[in-house]
């Protein structure tokens, strides 16, 4: 029987020829991967630098004049500041409804399922639907159009339903007897929420803001419909895209890259900030 | 328990950066809501194609009207019209689209039912200066003015000269486009209404707007056809653009615009003049009902015929002014380059109408996409 098993059993070389093949495989596997998901990024910034009248390659040379005509273009800046603020504004708004909608959720009440399909029913609208209907909506409603006026509800109706499926699953795991035993010790319910589950949930809080964000940063079709006379990055974008060769996207890209990965630094740094005092 | 937090300083840092954040947002907002533009006096929100407004152009046009203008972010003509009858009104004191296209939305289908409020004439004096063959595209119904033309727009066949000569007889045709000659180096632009009114022409249909199923079939398979000589579809002129001035493709289907950008830019890419006629359209201008600056728009309207505005048109845009002015001073060769000779009759065009039934159009591109 030992006989047979051993006999059974590949050599030890052999197994270990099989051990080296297998994480040569997984390194290559992982650096496709990883190549695959930054060179793009990676070739935005090195196009942003390139000094030739088309984008694309072959590199002609070094230059920053894309920069200095993004930098130096008030309505791109304008474009960039209204959709930073959007996002912000749309992020926080919709990560509090959220929230709250996330500790509601936990407790029982008739019609909750239906009630949870409605809150996803925005993600399940195709966007240039979603355009419409708001055009409509707010067509009907005489509301304004502008950035504050019609983008920023359409945006937190866009971005809530992500925001609810971020933060739900986090706060419908979290363990209730210590809420219980807080509040056994006194804490009232608001206190229970500030001192207890808060400290808990905060870096999802932080991650679903910062998720919110870049939803709402990146919208296009659904503002298209609604933004009026102003403009938001994406939206400025498109107008440039009709309308010039535009070698100056790559520039632009890049900052818009920048700017979703400092928000996203900030938010994880100020999470991480409490997450120690805490 | 750790997570008590007596001082509460977790809470109050969060507390801080939202409050911050709003009431930064809140602040900024002020100056976000209006823009740039918010520094001048009368404002006249306007919707149309923005190269007419180009950095060229804006300036020249606000100077002579006396306003500030705030352009919307322009999509299509087909958005335009859309927005036009849109609930709530079209929020634009002034837009303008093709004339050809827009026009049974415009004045709708009897008197009455006009979409837009009628242009006094009174306010407008350079319209006097408006070309003959311009004159096509003032809208008019029971002696009053609905629609004022302002330029004249052209597609036709862009080619890159370092790959196809001058002299080729494929330039002299929309064959250009289709034909096996330049396979894999030509790219199509992704639109059912030019694309098939092109080659609609190109198979010798007098009015291809008119084109029934049958006809359309016809269409469809000679484009299923040809679609192996396509390298590319592109939907923008940025797209386009690149397409042409990278080398990728050697030739296009290119609007005017794109023909004058690239050139600008010293690329050695010109635009044909098919025999069948380029595709050429009129742009008017229209005073939404719900206009809350109809005295501006009038001026607008006024001002974009005016000769500082025509004379720089063709430059700064690529587009053909409908005033006279435009072509004064201009030397042959730069009335010619530039496509003036669709008013002189030297270049044969033929308008981009609107299909009889536009469904039917989308549907037979749908199908050469897919085959």
């Amino acid at each position: 029987m030992a006989a047979l098993a051993a006999g059974s059993s590949p050599p030890l070389d052999v197994r270990q020829r099989g051990e080296r093949a297998r994480r040569i495989l997984l390194w290559l596997y992982a650096g496709l991967f990883y190549c695959f998901l930054y060179l793009p990024i990676l070739l935005l910034v090195v196009l942003s630098f390139n000094d030739s009248q088309t984008i694309g390659l072959p590199l002609q040379g070094a230059t920053l004049r894309w920069y200095r005509e993004v930098l130096g273009s008030p309505e791109m800046m304008w474009s960039i500041a209204n959709s930073f603020m959007l996002g912000v504004v749309s992020a926080v708004i919709a990560t509090l409804l959220a929230l709250l909608m996330a500790l509601g959720f936990r407790q029982e009440f008739p019609l909750k399922a239906l009630l949870m399909k409605i809150i996803l029913l925005p993600i399940l609208i195709p966007g240039i639907v979603g355009g419409v209907i708001y055009l409509v909506f707010f067509g009907y409603g005489e509301m304004r159009f502008g950035v504050w006026s019609s983008a920023l509800p359409v945006h937190i109706t866009w971005v809530l339903p992500f925001a609810f499926l971020t933060l739900f699953p986090r706060i419908h795991g979290l363990d209730r007897s210590l809420e219980e035993a807080a509040a056994d010790l006194g804490a009232r319910p608001f206190t229970v929420f500030r001192r207890v589950v808060l400290p808990i949930i905060r870096p999802g809080v932080v991650a679903t803001a910062m998720f919110a964000f870049t939803l709402s940063f990146d919208e296009f079709i659904r503002t298209l419909f609604v933004i009026g006379n102003e403009r938001t990055a994406p939206v400025h974008l498109w107008t440039l895209l009709s309308d010039q060769m535009a070698p100056f996207l790559p520039a632009v890209g890049v900052l818009i890259t920048v700017i979703s990965m400092l928000v996203s630094f900030v938010g994880f740094a100020a999470s991480a900030r409490a997450s120690r005092t805490g | 328990m750790s997570s008590f937090d007596p001082d509460g300083r977790g809470s109050l840092d969060r507390r801080h950066f939202l409050g911050g954040t709003l009431a930064g947002a809140a602040a900024l907002s002020g100056f976000g809501l209006a823009g740039p533009a918010a520094a001048q006096g009368a404002e006249v929100t306007a919707l149309m194609v923005n190269a007419m407004l180009s950095p060229s152009l804006k300036p020249i046009a606000e100077a002579e009207a006396k306003v500030t203008i705030k352009e919307g972010a322009f999509l299509s003509g087909t958005d335009t019209v859309s927005r036009l009858t849109a609930p709530g009104g079209a929020r634009y004191d002034l837009m303008n689209s093709s004339y050809a296209f827009s026009h049974p939305v415009v004045m709708g289908p009897k008197a009455g039912a006009e979409r837009v409020q009628p242009i006094d004439v009174s306010l407008i004096p350079n319209m006097r200066f408006i070309n003959e063959p311009s004159k096509e595209g003032i809208g008019q119904r029971d002696g009053k003015v609905y629609m004022v033309p302002h330029s004249w727009g052209f597609d036709s066949i862009l080619y890159n000269r370092d790959v196809v000569p001058d002299d080729d007889p494929y330039t002299q045709s929309w064959s250009l486009l289709f034909e096996d000659k330049y396979a894999g180096r030509i790219g199509w632009w992704d639109v059912a209404h030019q694309m098939l009114m092109a080659a609609g022409l190109y198979l010798g249909h007098a009015e291809p707007e008119k084109m029934d199923r049958n006809q359309l079939n016809e269409v469809s398979k000679f484009l299923i056809s040809k679609k192996k000589n396509v390298r590319t579809f592109y939907t923008t002129f940025a797209q386009g653009s690149n397409l042409l001035a990278s080398g990728e493709i050697a030739v296009g289907y290119g609007i005017a615009p794109m023909r004058n950008e690239l050139k600008k830019r010293g690329f050695n890419i010109t635009g044909s003049w098919p025999k069948e006629g380029v595709l050429s359209l009129i742009s008017a201008s229209y005073i939404p009902k719900d206009s809350r600056n109809v005295a501006g728009a009038h001026a607008l309207i006024n001002a974009m015929l005016g000769e500082r505005y025509a004379k720089e048109l063709s430059n700064g845009s690529g587009y053909l002014s409908a005033s006279t002015f435009a072509q004064e001073n201009l030397t042959p060769e730069f009335r010619k380059e530039f496509g003036y000779g669709i008013f002189d009759g030297s270049v044969k065009h033929y308008q981009l109408k609107f299909p009889t039934n536009m469904n039917m159009w989308i549907e037979t591109w749908s199908k050469v996409k897919s085959a």
